[in-house]
Formats: structure tokens, sequence, C-alpha cells
């Protein structure tokens, strides 16, 4: 077929304006062209293999640009197009109007605690007046809260709001650095709320103890200008994204598992929303929280700290940020990456076809399949209790442990079969049928995943769920039997 | 009248909203002879921040200049209240090889034109300052 190239991408293509290649699709076409004009392959597409944001397909005067549309067979006439896309958008601006910066003073001592923020070109006497008339809420006062909310009261918000149900316990203080050893059992907003007032007394601090809900994430928000997601799980974030994309408050992300982190930049701008990239949560079984999925100690500390100076520059309206884009750093092999997110056509929020219109709460144990349906057959429940009976008893059963490598480090169940969730189907072969086969995890419920993941793969014997995890088992089991540590 | 005159007075009717056009001229020497504005097709809510060209327009500018042996040499665009500083997302949209102009309007003038050009995977450089 004939391909018309756009004078302006020409270059790529040895100058030629029509180029004639085999193939009845966008995507033959496509492969065609960059075998016979392989610089061009690099200039066409990002280190993602994904097709440059400046060009544009069309078959006619139908736009064929999006992928889902490079298998379709292309008319024998049509003339395809390859086109520039010419587009762009304004540089960063600050979250802090004139009017706001202007209203802002400082007394000597304000001027003397942020002299160096003062030298800097970038941030200077206005940048800082933007900082102290900001209104930041941070949800979540544990491990990614800890360096958020310490360097935002540092460098001088304003006003902080600090969202947090949890009480401190003593396995925190590995991390969240926010809190101390007399501060085990104290609600972490009231152990945050002092550490702030000892950074800096002229901070206005708003505390709530509470969990973040449907019901009171917009009035949690309301009034701010901008929003810190230290949460550690999907629930969180999704309420959380949700309210940002309709009351239109930026959203500044982060994560963190084992030993990466991800931050990123959501809803500024009428920009790509946290759905835009990922439109629903993933099974609650395949990904474990921050509680039960572990992270080096200085993580949250890295990460965290790239979310406040993130924050910061939203409110100084300075540098490149990562509004569209998700930063993921690998602490252990030191490689950092920046993924582009894209506004989704296919997005529940912004997309063209919304199917969300306000936050909802959103039904986590029935989404990841947890919950018993009608149609499903229910999962049946050991208790730990009724397990070490059937173990002194020495009765005939498998037990699968189906935890992570370094999970099962920490407790170790003995004679157990390890399977990795991911392996269960393809391995179904090393259970016994005609025993009973008792699946742990450490919470309970990654294993309720992976008897309907055997069900489904067909495996016929009895299965069994170890009610509550390892967890529940250690007094149990562990108690009496020592060694088993 | 030159061609900057025109794109001045397209920058500042379009203001509060940004602007975009097309620049026309000899591709070997990157001498601009003159410009076509084209419309911003981005939502309403948004031009002010954003702009975006339909490439079938791009398409019909092309064909019409080839026949006046004039050729695409680059684009141009402005920035409303804000530095003639490319964006994050202006630098993702640039095609190595062509000039990109930022006109900065401020109040409703034009304070500010520069160029920009992105070799292949490179840093952008300032091509001049007009
Ligand atoms: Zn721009
Ligand atoms: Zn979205």
């Amino acid at each position: 077929m004939k391909i018309y190239i756009s004078a302006t991408l020409r270059g790529f293509f040895g100058r030629h304006e029509i180029i004639e290649i085999e193939g009845d699709s966008i995507r033959a076409l496509l492969g065609g062209l960059t075998d016979e004009y392989p610089d061009a392959k690099e200039a066409l597409y990002n280190e993602e293999g994904r097709l440059r944001e400046f060009v544009q397909i069309y078959a006619g005067d139908e736009n064929v640009t999006s992928e889902d549309k490079w298998d379709n067979v292309l008319d024998n006439n049509v003339e395809i197009l390859l086109l520039p896309a010419i587009a762009g958008g304004a540089p960063v601006e600050s979250l802090i109007s004139d009017e706001r910066r202007k209203a802002v003073s400082f007394d000597d001592a304000e001027i003397d605690r942020f002299n160096k923020h003062l030298m800097l070109r970038e941030i200077g006497v206005k940048g800082q007046k933007r900082i102290k008339a900001a209104k930041v809420v941070i949800i979540g006062a544990g491990a990614l809260g800890s360096p958020v909310i310490q360097y935002l009261a540092a460098a001088g918000v304003g006003e902080i709001k600090v969202v947090d149900f949890d009480e401190v316990s003593l396995s925190n203080l590995q991390s969240q650095v926010i809190h101390g050893k007399r501060d085990v059992n104290r609600p972490k907003v009231a152990s945050a709320k002092d550490t702030i007032k000892g950074i800096n007394p002229k901070i206005t601090i708003v505390t709530e103890n509470v969990k973040v809900e449907a019901d009171n994430i917009n009035e949690i928000i309301d009034g701010y200008d901008v929003v810190v997601d230290c949460t550690d799980n999907y629930k969180a974030r999704y309420v959380i994204n949700d309210a940002c994309a309709f009351s239109g408050i930026p959203l500044v992300f982060g994560a963190i598992y084992q030993y990466e982190g991800q931050v990123g930049i959501f809803n500024l701008n009428q920009g790509p929303c946290f759905r835009c990239q990922f439109p629903a949560p993933p099974p609650t079984g395949l990904v474990p929280t921050c509680a039960e999925g572990g992270a080096i100690s200085p993580l949250p500390g890295i990460i965290g700290s790239i979310q406040a100076n993130e924050a910061l520059k939203l409110i100084i309206g300075i540098g490149e940020h990562l509004d569209g884009k998700l930063l993921t750093v690998d602490s252990l092999y030191l490689h950092s990456r920046i993924l582009r997110v894209d506004k989704s056509d296919k997005c529940p929020i912004c997309g063209k076809n919304p199917s969300i219109f306000e936050v909802q709460d959103y039904d986590y144990d029935d989404f990841c399949g947890l919950k018993d349906e009608e149609e499903e057959l229910p999962i049946e429940g050991i208790e730990p209790d009724e397990l070490a009976e059937r173990i002194e008893r020495g009765d005939k059963m498998t037990i699968v442990d189906i935890r992570e490598p370094h999970e099962r480090a920490i407790h170790r169940f003995p004679d157990v079969v390890v399977i990795p969730i991911g392996q269960l189907a393809r391995r179904q072969k090393e259970l016994d049928p005609d025993i009973d086969t008792i699946f742990i995890c450490k919470e309970g419920k990654r294993s309720i995943l992976a008897i309907r993941t055997l069900r489904e793969a067909g495996y016929k014997g009895p299965m069994y769920n170890l009610k509550g995890g390892i967890d529940a088992a250690k007094d149990i089991i562990f108690s009496h039997e020592g060694a088993w540590l | 009248m030159m061609w900057q005159t025109l794109m001045y007075e397209h920058a500042e009717l379009e203001y509060p909203n940004e602007c975009c056009g097309v620049l026309l001229g000899n591709k070997d020497t990157s001498e601009i002879c003159e410009i076509v504005p084209a419309d911003n097709t981005d939502g309403y809510d948004i031009r002010n921040i954003h702009f975006a060209m339909d490439p079938l327009k791009i398409y019909k500018v092309e064909r019409m200049a080839l026949e006046r042996g004039l050729e695409i040499i680059g684009f141009y665009h402005s920035h409303v209240d804000h530095p003639a500083i490319p964006s994050g997302e202006d630098e993702r949209y640039m095609i190595p090889g062509l000039l990109y102009m930022i006109v900065s309007v401020e109040q409703g003038h034009c304070a500010d034109v520069r160029v920009y050009s992105k070799e292949c995977d490179q840093d952008i450089y300032i091509y001049s300052g007009l």
C-alpha cells in the first residue's frame, strides 16, 4: 500500500514522500516501514516501544493512531497518511495565586529560618510566601507520611492536615520516623502533631483520626491546595484519587513495596488521573499491602522525600514535575525510570464514556472475589487451633505455603509444600486430591485466591484455607512449637 | 506584512488562549518566509494552557506550500502569562529537526519570543532569540 509521509517526518525516511509497503493493516505497514528504514524506528517509537506523541496515523480521514486500530483490515485503495501531531501545554504554574501570596508576610525569625530557601533564585521571597500560603493534606502518617509531613513542616507550609486512623505500634518504628518509642499505642495523628509543633509551632495543624472513605473524603480535602497520598492500600488510593479528580485538587501519589517505590502527580489542570493508568485496583490477594509485603527502612524516606519535593514544586511553580508521569525507583539495584501516563479515553472517570460519577467506597472484598458470591462455591476455612490439633494427631494432609520466600524466612511452617501463587495452576499435580490440602499465607486472604485459582484450573480435591493466616496461627501453633520459628 | 507582525497579532488576538500555527520557509536555510495560523483544537476549558492542531490541517498546509515551493520548517504557539520556555509536554511533541517558536503573551501583549529545536533524543537547544 502507498503511505504518504508528511514533509515534517520525511527526514526519517530518506526524504521520500510516498513509500510502498506490503500489508493490509497498520501494524503490518508500520513493521514494513521500520524494516525498510531502521533509523526511523528510534525516531518514531520511545524506549517503551510506544509510538511517540508527535506521530499521527490516518487511513483516509480516519485517525487510526490508537493501537487498538492497528489490526483492522484496511481498504485496498485507502490512502495512509503519516502526519505530525502538533500540541503542547503551558509550563508549570504555582498552585497558589498571586493574591494569596501577597497576603503573606514574614517576621525576622522567619527570614532567618527560611534563609536557605530565600537564597535560591527559583524560590526566593515570592516562593517562600507561596509555601506559607499553601494548605496541604497528607493522608497517612506512616512510612511515607513521616518524611512528607516533616519536610513540608520544615519547608514552611502554612497549614498541614494529617489524616490517619491508626495507632503507633512497635513494628512501625522500623520506618515511621515521625514517631518514637514513647508514642507506641498513641494515635499516629497525635504523635505527628507533636512532631510538627516541635519543628515549627506557628504552623496551623489540623488532624483527623479517621479512615478515609467515600462519605468523608470530600470534606477532608475540601479547601486544600494539594493532597499527598501516603496510604498503604488500594482502597484508600482509589477513594483519594476519585475525590481529587472530581474536585480538581492535584494529587501527589506515592507507594512502596519491598525495595521499590513509585511517585506520580495526578489530576493537575485536568491532566490524567490515577485511573487513567490503573482503571481499577488489582485483586487484593495478588498484591500484598505494605503491612503484608514489608519494605526496607529508608525506602519510604526516599519516596516520601520525592513526594514532598514534588508538592513543594507545585506550590512554588518551578521545575519539571511528575505530572502525568510515574517515577519508579528501585532502591536495591538503584535503577529509576519514568513512565508516561496519558489521559485515557477508557478511564472510568475522565474517559469518553465515564462510569463513575461520584466517590464510592469500593467493595474491595467483592471485587477481588474474597466475598462468597452466590454462584461461587464457598471456601472452607480451618481455624488455627483445629489445624494445630490435626498436626499433632499426625493427620495425613498437605499444607501448601503460598507466601513469598522472604515471608517464609520469618515464620517457617514445617512440612509444607512451597508453591508460589503464580505457579499453583501448573503445579497442581504435586497435590494429592484424595487428602485434604490446607493453604496458608500471611493474613489468610491470598490463600483464598489460591483456592479459587486451583478450582478454576480444575483441581478437584478438598481444599481449606487457614483462617487469618500465619498471623492468627502464630500464638497457637508456634507457641508450643518454638522450634518451628 | 512581515510574518512576525502577523504572528504577534495572532497571539494577541487569541489571548487569553494559546494560539498556534505553521512556519513555512526554506528548509535548508531555516529561513521563515510566512506563517499559517491554525485553530487551537483543544477543549474550550483548557485552551489557555494547552494547544493542539488538526493533523489533517497540517497535511493540507504542506500540500499547498509545496505548490509554491515552500516547506513546513516548524510551528509556533503562544504561552499565556508565562515565559517563552517549552513545557515538558511541548518537548515531548517536538519533532527532531523542526523549529518550535514560542511567543509569550503577558497581559494581552507579546513580551518575548524564542525558538527551540531538538536533535534526536538530545537536549533542546535554543536556536535563536529574536
Ligand atoms: Zn507550550
Ligand atoms: Zn482518569
